[in-house]
């Protein structure tokens, strides 16, 4: 058989299963090969009845309430997830919490006596840090003569007042980011 | 199948990317017929294509910031769709329910002695559709009933255009020589 020297099967079902346009001698090819080729003509018939299924595009579509289900599935998501958020940002507060105490107390089973010496030195520095204070506001009371012993109650009451402050701060932007990440998604969720 | 653009998409899309659920509600509601037939067309199992679109769905509302405007709509979320349901078939095996009662239950607007052929040919063609690799079946199904080409499959499914070709002429084949001979007289009978 003449065709079989020009093209094979493999050949022809690829030309079948690509469907792009061939050039004149391709398609004479492969009609020839096709008129003589049973099993060819087979799997060409089977291939146009299998894309002709396809190209009906026949659509399934879901059960009514689709979109409500969804917003419902909306909330158990963002439930979970603010679940999650919390527990894990619990764990690592546990886990920070754990890991600090854990090196406190290896650090002073390991070397007691070193661990004892660092305490007491900060103990010191920290005696050296209130000293400086105390001299600061007498210093400040000194100033400020006229006012004597008030003076130095008012220097006191202004430290602690710009101690009150930051501390205050410093929880109102903690609290302010806690909001932000739990409290307030959940308040949109509820 | 709305993969045109639609005038109000934009202005939804907008606005959900705000956080306004029932924007992104809208878009479910628009596009949840495609979302489910991508699905149950790669899943095969109706319960399975309902979680699929569902879950799909709330992944694109949590990536919403990420969506390029530049790009169609509908194929960003079928291509968030189809990568999940490839997703779920490699992760675990998924049950098969007969096809005739997802295909009747599903939005085929015709009359009932055609939506019985139909259902028939569907089914048939959706159990050749579940002997193919989950990447294949994703990519039959965006190109037959999605139109879309190689290039935006292969962009979808992290592929090149090769290799989606390649993957392409193999379902083809399998699909081809799947549908028998019987087949093709008892739909052209038909």
């Amino acid at each position: 058989m003449m065709w079989r020297n020009k093209v094979d099967h493999e050949q022809v079902k690829s030309w079948i299963l690509d469907g792009e346009a061939a050039d004149a001698e391709t398609s004479r090819l492969a009609a020839e090969h096709l008129a003589d080729c049973g099993e060819c003509r087979a799997f060409s018939e089977q291939w146009a009845a299998a894309r002709q299924a396809l190209e009906t595009k026949m659509v399934v579509g879901p059960e009514a309430g689709f979109r409500d289900r969804w917003l419902e599935r909306l909330v158990v998501a963002r439930r979970l997830r603010h679940r999650r958020q919390t527990a894990l940002a619990l764990s690592l507060s546990a886990l920070g919490a754990i890991s600090t105490f854990a090196a406190m107390v290896w650090w002073v089973l390991d070397a007691p006596a070193r661990a004892l010496g660092i305490i007491l030195s900060q103990l010191a520095v920290l005696d050296v840090q209130v000293q400086f204070v105390l001299d600061s506001i007498r210093i400040v009371a000194d100033i400020l003569p006229p006012l004597g012993n008030l003076g130095l109650i008012w220097a006191g009451v202004a430290l602690a007042l710009g101690l009150i402050t930051l501390y205050t701060g410093f929880s109102a932007l903690w609290t302010a980011s806690f909001y932000r990440t739990v409290l307030q998604t959940r308040t949109k969720e509820n | 199948m709305p993969t045109t653009h639609n005038p109000e998409e934009a202005v939804w899309i907008a606005r959900a990317q705000d956080g306004d659920d029932m924007a992104f509600a809208n878009l479910v509601d628009a596009y949840q017929a495609p979302i489910f037939n991508l699905c149950y067309r790669i899943l095969g199992d109706t319960a399975a294509a309902e979680d699929a679109a569902q879950e799909s769905f709330l992944k694109a509302y949590r990536h919403l910031r990420r969506y390029d405007p530049k790009r169609k709509f509908a194929n960003w979320i079928l291509t968030i769709a189809s990568n999940h349901c490839v997703d779920m078939l490699r992760r675990r095996r998924i049950p098969t329910q007969p096809l005739e009662t997802a295909a009747l239950q599903g939005a085929l607007m015709q009359a009932p002695e055609a939506v019985v052929i139909d259902a028939e040919t569907s089914g048939r063609l959706q159990s050749l559709i579940e002997d193919l690799d989950p990447v294949d079946r994703a990519a039959i199904v965006l190109h037959y009933w999605y139109d879309m080409s190689l290039g935006e499959i292969g962009s979808s499914l992290r592929l090149t255009q090769s290799a989606v070709k390649s993957r392409m002429f193999r379902a083809r084949r399998t699909l081809a020589q799947g549908w028998t001979t019987d087949d093709v007289e008892e739909q052209s009978g038909s």
